[in-house]
């Protein structure tokens, strides 16, 4: 008996362990959690403005710039934001499912460029053609490391191969909920840009896209040299904006993950003391037994 | 009649008010902007941003990014940075300018685009030395 007292304390030992880790990860999660939700924030109000502007500009039906134009190709390039670390609870296997009920429903081919090691993992998997993958994002993300996978993205959409490009990222609703989404990124068109301003952090309030606009605008130094700058930067904000979303959801969702692993940790601890217990006085009982029966024998 | 006005970065909003005129650097030269400008999207440039509002005057330093005036006397900044003028740090402005000109010296290092970047890096902290002192000789 004294052996299975012993393994007990042992578990006990191990799952306490066990739930320090996943403890400090919460915390940890917690912090960078508020620092990205900060920072998505901070971020929307020029990301929706950039947007008004390009679906202004995108009313203007006499522009002309290649990437207001569908391409001329028929496949498709998805961008797929996920993360490079696990123990995140659903938040990959959420992406991954969006995007394998996307793939079946859509006959087309389909070529990846990945955000974080996951999204690299699942386009390998599903034997998606990868143009370009990207892990290990610093965790302070600034609008100078997406420059890389913006220039990937237009650069081969320019070439024309493809028809359209589209993101697919975590929307951070709230700590407690996120939600995966695919929209559209090139060409930019207005249908694209208008729902993009309205789910913009998650809050889906339409009222806030501007008024329509009667009036054209008029290009200072000409026309192609505002829509050649305007263009790509604003698909670059686009791509920064998810990435902070889907950032800011991945660490709520670790968050809430460890929380849990926590919790269940406290609660195994609690079942394992009571069965400690047990043993502990069965065998004391056993004992007692003992020596009162030798006690009798003699 | 005022305009509003907005200058926006990708980590804050930096200034929003109703101003009077503002006097935006843009690639085709300074302009002045007034209520019931017509619509217009223009490059902006780097350097000092002046607002007007009730007889003060108020300066800031952007970087490159671009103006959109719209139709209804709205005026919106989209900049790489913004700062205003009691924000800056000349010293260290002067340091970070210093430091971009040193390595400018070496320029056969490298290729066009670090050379395009550290060039703009540089306009940049000039304009923020040059709005800086501007602010500390207007107090």
């Amino acid at each position: 008996m004294a052996i299975s007292t012993k393994a007990i304390k042992n578990r006990i030992k191990s799952v306490n362990n066990t739930k320090k880790i996943t403890k400090a990860m919460e915390m940890v999660a917690a912090s960078k959690m508020r620092r990205a939700v900060e920072k998505s924030i901070a971020s929307r109000e020029y990301a929706k403005r950039a947007l008004e502007l390009l679906s202004h500009i995108s009313k203007d039906n006499l522009l002309q710039h290649p990437l207001l134009k569908p391409g001329k190709g028929d496949k498709t390039m998805l961008v797929i934001v996920a993360s490079d670390k696990g123990l995140c609870g659903g938040f990959n296997v959420n992406v991954f499912k969006e995007l394998r009920h996307y793939i079946n429903s859509h006959d087309e081919e389909i070529h990846a460029v990945c955000v974080g090691k996951y999204a690299e993992r699942f386009a390998k998997k599903s034997n998606l053609n990868v143009l370009g993958s990207f892990i290990d994002m610093p965790d302070d993300l600034s609008p100078e490391d997406i420059r890389g996978i913006a220039r990937l993205v237009i650069d081969e959409y320019l070439k024309g191969e493809y028809r359209r490009v589209r993101v697919v990222y975590t929307n951070f609703v709230s700590a407690m909920s996120n939600e995966v989404d695919i929209r559209g990124l090139l060409p930019v068109t207005e249908a694209h840009i208008t729902r993009s301003i309205a789910d913009t952090g998650g809050t889906k309030d339409k009222e806030d896209v501007s008024p329509e606009v009667t009036r054209l605008y008029q290009f200072e130094p000409s026309d192609e040299a505002v829509l050649d700058l305007v263009v790509p930067i604003l698909t670059e904000v686009q791509i920064y904006q998810s990435l902070l979303e889907s950032r800011a959801s991945e660490y709520s969702s670790r968050m809430v993950a460890m929380k849990s692993a926590s919790e269940n940790a406290d609660e195994m601890v609690e079942d394992l003391t009571l069965s400690f217990n047990k043993a502990r006085q069965a065998s004391i009982t056993q004992e007692i037994l003992e020596i009162s029966s030798g006690a009798q024998g003699l | 009649m005022k305009i509003k006005f907005k200058i926006i970065t990708l980590e804050r909003v930096v200034y929003q008010d109703e101003v009077d005129a503002v006097t935006i650097p843009t690639t085709d030269g300074e302009i002045t902007v007034l209520a019931r400008h017509t619509p217009l999207v223009a490059i902006l440039k780097s350097g000092r941003i002046m607002v007007k509002k009730d007889g003060a005057q108020l300066l800031l330093s952007v970087s490159s990014g671009f103006v959109e005036i719209r139709q209804d006397s709205e005026v919106v900044i989209l900049a790489d940075t913004a700062e205003r003028a009691e924000e800056i740090d000349i010293e260290r402005a002067d340091e970070a300018r210093r430091r971009v000109e040193e390595m400018l010296k070496e320029k056969d290092k490298f290729d066009d685009l670090t050379f395009a970047r550290m060039q703009a890096q540089l306009e940049k902290e000039l304009a923020r030395i040059h709005v800086g002192k501007k602010y500390r000789k207007l107090r």
